[in-house]
Order: structure tokens, then sequence, then C-alpha cells
């Protein structure tokens, strides 16, 4: 173990962490967004068609078992290094539990609710905006939560492919254990990266506290 | 809910509503694809503006489905349905169930909106400004006797199955419908639950005169409630549409003398109200006997007598005794009820089962009433 002691190393490379951190969190929370309009918006064109819907929850279980470094290997002789690979892999992997929750919310909505609704006249489209959107959303959220999750780790790995996260920070200095620093970088990296997971998760208990309808709230 | 009441009042007698209007079921077929018979079957039904119909028959004979073609929540395979003469068929379906009022047995208030906003969801729907619906979501919720203030911001979770059911039946009315739809809207409340929505709903729609078509199978309720009662077989095929007086003393054939069941005279004296009696003069009246209200059913007198042993009852109006009505009268009422029916059907209800008043033992006169009125 060689170079500063960890305090002093975090005040000498400050600014270097402070922006691997910023250009960390906000690579996850766009990959975040992409992912759960995609992902909601898909599962509310298949949720009402049970083929569509296992089909599409399906193909992306599929793709979710594939490590993501092989993905990410595959795709950079398309779209080359960096985002372009990064972006669209990592979503990838981000909207399946997106899509799967917002299915499953959205069937989860009971019988009568529905019923009461058709008969009084709604239509299709205001009953999915008016009544199971809203009733789904807790259900929907925590999809968005655990997608939060993978993503933050995943734009970590993206650090292979140029994604210029704190991935890349802590890949070279696992890579270049025992030279100077590196068991700083390689602590700060992933602290830092656990603070980030932290964070987000503390945005969606907030997220859930105000969005969630009062009259289903528990 | 002392403030309540008040609301509750002025709110009612402000209400002007419109009433009902006739529907036709003309030969109306439902057939689902796959299955040999058909759900509803060629079902002829004439519903005229102001009754309420009560469809009731057992377990899959269609009644529902009869009932969710008229707001096309199904779509028939075949025949027409008017509404005020009017095709429904030809009709937006979406558009045209926001003229229908709907009551599910389920209820199927919307979870995440107060109740304010459960009942304004049709007048919104049909654009009503916001202060105009306002006024008419607090007027309904009045009507149902929900005090708006003190539920209005509630949401369903926070009430009772009696009362969420009262805020179905206010979200139904609230755009003021011609008609109803009400499919078993009180089974799931308990029993004296039950009887009140009933009792409140019945004096309602006096008010009201509404078209209501009703779906139970419960028999007692179709009695209680119907103006018509359509006893329906399989295939929704009418066994027989009359009043519930016509059905309880001469069912059509053996399915509906079934359905009514055992003690049909009893019921049909729930239809029977004092004031159809001459009442022998108040001073006959034993002293220390607490009198009925004229408004009471002869089931109820009958009711009071064999439970107290005794064979004179005097009756009060207004807290002041007015008359006096023995066991003879109620007997002489039976035996008119049965001439009266006999002469419609040329003496074949006479040989209905249970159905000779005085010498047959009636198994609800025997365990059930008495029992109750025990308690």
């Amino acid at each position: 173990m060689t170079g500063l002691p960890f305090p002093e190393y975090l005040s000498a490379y400050s600014e270097e962490l402070i922006g691997g951190f910023q250009r960390h969190l906000l690579l996850s929370v766009y990959v975040l967004i992409i992912a759960t309009i995609v992902g909601v918006v898909l599962g509310m064109l298949v949720y009402r068609n049970k083929l569509a819907a296992a089909a599409s929850i399906g193909a992306l279980a599929v793709w979710f078992t594939i490590p993501s470094i092989a993905l990410f290997g595959l795709f950079v002789p398309i779209f080359g290094f960096g985002l372009a690979t990064g972006y669209p892999v990592i979503t990838m992997y981000g909207l399946l539990p997106v899509l799967r929750n917002t299915i499953a919310g959205l069937n989860s909505v009971d019988a009568p609710t529905l019923d009461a609704a058709r008969g009084i006249g709604m239509g299709r489209f205001r009953i999915l905006w008016q009544i199971e959107l809203p009733l789904a959303w807790p259900v929907i959220l925590a999809g968005i939560r655990v997608s939060g999750q993978l993503i933050v780790g995943l734009v970590a790995i993206g650090a292979y492919v140029g994604v210029t996260g704190l991935g890349e920070m802590l890949f070279n200095a696992l890579q270049n254990l025992g030279s100077t620093n590196t068991f700083n970088a390689a602590v700060a990296g992933t602290l830092l990266i656990a603070i980030i997971a932290l964070l987000l998760d503390a945005a969606f208990v907030l997220i859930r506290r105000f969005s969630t309808p009062k009259g289903i709230r528990v | 809910m002392s403030e309540s009441a008040t609301t509750t009042t002025s709110g009612a007698s402000r209400q002007t509503e419109g009433g009902g209007v006739p529907i036709v079921l003309d030969g109306v077929t439902k057939r689902y694809p796959g299955t040999d018979s058909a759900a509803v079957d060629d079902i002829h039904l004439d519903v005229a503006p102001g009754d309420i119909v009560m469809l009731v028959g057992p377990s899959g004979c269609g009644k529902t489905t009869t009932m969710r073609m008229i707001n096309r929540l199904i779509e028939p395979t075949s025949g027409r349905i008017l509404i005020d003469g009017e095709d429904v068929l030809s009709l937006n379906d979406v558009k045209l169930r926001r003229t229908i009022g709907y009551v599910i047995q389920q209820i199927g208030l919307f979870p995440h909106l107060t109740i304010e906003s459960n009942v304004a969801m049709v007048p919104k729907l049909l654009g009503w400004d916001k202060s105009r619906t306002s006024k008419r979501v607090a007027e309904m919720l009045g009507v149902v006797g929900l005090d708006p203030g003190e539920f209005g911001h509630r949401y369903p979770r926070q009430l009772s199955g009696g009362q969420q059911q009262r805020v179905g039946v206010a979200r139904a009315l609230a755009a003021d419908p011609p008609i109803m739809l009400m499919d078993e809207p009180f089974g799931a409340v308990d029993p004296i639950t039950r009887t009140k929505l009933q009792d409140e709903f019945l004096n309602l729609q006096q008010r009201l005169k509404k078209t209501i078509v009703f779906v139970t199978h419960d028999f007692d309720e179709a009695v209680k409630m119907g103006d018509k009662i359509a006893v329906l077989d399989k295939g929704s095929r009418i066994a027989q549409y009359a009043t519930p007086e016509e059905i309880l003393t001469s069912p059509a054939d053996d399915f509906v003398a079934g359905f009514v069941g055992h003690g049909a005279t009893l019921k049909r004296l729930q239809l029977e109200r004092l004031d159809s009696l001459d009442l022998h003069p108040a001073e006959e009246a034993e002293a220390g006997i607490e009198p009925l209200p004229i408004r009471s059913t002869l089931h109820d007198v009958l009711d009071a007598m064999i439970a107290d042993g005794l064979d004179a009852v005097p009756v009060a109006s207004d807290g002041k005794i007015i008359g006096t009505v023995t066991l003879e009268d109620l007997l002489g009422r039976v035996r008119e009820l049965r001439a009266e029916a006999d002469a419609r059907t040329g003496g074949s209800a006479g040989s209905r089962p249970g159905a000779t008043p005085g010498t047959t033992p009636d198994p609800d006169l025997e365990a059930g009433t008495h029992q109750g009125r025990q308690e």
C-alpha cells in the first residue's frame, strides 16, 4: 500500500473524485430516465395482450442473463467505443425491472374497479391514464428503483467501453494495484459508487412518498 | 352527524330530477363463440319508465349478461335494445354509458380518489363546470345520507362497506341518468345494512322515478324492490314477467314456483299494508298492547300476533290509535287474494304447494319468523 493516507488522498484528488462522482451520477440518472420512459411506454402497449407481454419480458430476460461485459464486447464493433455502446446496452438491462413491474402493476388493478370505470363511461385511454396508472404507480416505481440500483453498477462496468463514470478510476486502480495511491483510488471509487446507489435509493423513498396517491398509500 | 341531517334534507328538497325513460329489449341474443347454447337467448322485455324491474334467477341464467348488454359492456350478438326509442347499438358505447347509472355488488370505487372525486367522475366526463359539479356532488352525498363535509375528502378504504355502496349509488346518480343498472348492489353488505340500504333506495326511487334494471338472485329482494319481476331460466328465458303480487299468488310454472319457494303466502303478506284492510273501531282495542303503525305490512301484523299470542292488535297512525285488526281480518284478506289469483288463472293456483292459508303449516311461520321475534 503506497501513497497518501486516505483522508489526504481525498483532499488532494477531490476535484477528480467529485468530477467522477458527478459524471457517474448523471450518467446513471440519464440512463434510468430513458429506461423508465421506454419501459413504462412499452409496458402500457403490451400489458393487455398476454402474449406480447410474455414475449417482451422473455426477450429482456434473455438479455438479462448475458453478462454485461460480453454484451459490451459484442456492441463495441458496431457502435464503437464510448457512450454510443454504453447507453443502449445499459438501458436494455435497466428495462427489465421497469417493464416487468409496469405490466404486473397495470394488470393488478382489480376487476370491479375496472368494470365500474367502464360502466360509468370512461374510455380505454382514460381508464389507463386516470385509473390504472395511478393504481399501478407504487409497483412501477418499485421497478424503477431496482433498475436504478442495477444501472449504477452497470455504469461502473461500462468503463470498459469508455463510459466515463467512477468505473474508469476504479478499474485503473485495480489493474495497477500496488502502485501509488491505487488502493486509495479503489476504496474511494467503491465508496462513491455505493453513495450514489444509496442516494438514488433515498431519492426513491421520497418520490414514492410524494407521488403515491394518498388513498392507496400504505 | 347532527349538522349533516340539515344538509341532507335541504339538499334533497332542492333537487330537480328528470324521470326515467322506457327500455325495450327486442329479441336480444348473446352467443359466445365456441359455445353451443346462447348465454342469452332471444329475450324480449319491456321496461316501463320509472319502474324497477328485477331480473331474478339462478346463477348462470344470464341475468347479469342481459343487464350488461343494456349499456353495452357486453355487445349483443343480435337483437335490438331501445332506450327511449333509440337503438343503443347505433350510439357510441362510451358516451352511452355516461347516461346510464351503473352500480355493482363489488362497488368498484376508485381507491386512489377521494369520495368527492369518485362521485364527480361522470359529471366531469360530461364536461360539467367545476362549481356545478361540486354542488351536485355535495347534493348527491347528502341524498345517500353521507355528510359531504365529513366524507367528501375521505378515501374509499376509510369507509365501511355500507357507506361505500352509498357512495357507489351517489356516483351512479351524479349526472342524473334516466336509467340505472344495478347488479346485486346490496349483496355484499350485512343483512341489517342491506335492509336499510334497500329501504332508503326505495324512498329515493319514489322521488327520482328512474327506470331501473336490478339484478339479484335473492327472490325476497326482488319481491321487496321490484315493480315488476322477470324470473329468468337458463339462457335468460323469461319464465314469468309480472308484478311481485302476481308471481307470488300465481306462479306461471313449476320453475317459478320453485324459485318463489316456501312461504309464498307469507311473502305475499309483505306486499300488503294495513291500510288495505277495513279496521275494527278503535274502542275494541285492548289496553296495554303496543299498537302497530298503519304503514305496517300484514306480515308484520301477523308476526306481532303470533309472537305475543294475540288475535287482535290496535293500529295507530301518527301515534294515535285509529282502529283494531284481528287475525280473522288477515285470513279474510288472504282468502280474497287467493280468490283474485284463482279468477286470474282459472283456478290453477289452488294446486300449488303451500298456498292454502291457515291449513298448511308454513316453515317460515313455525321457525324463522317466530324465533326472529324472540331475540
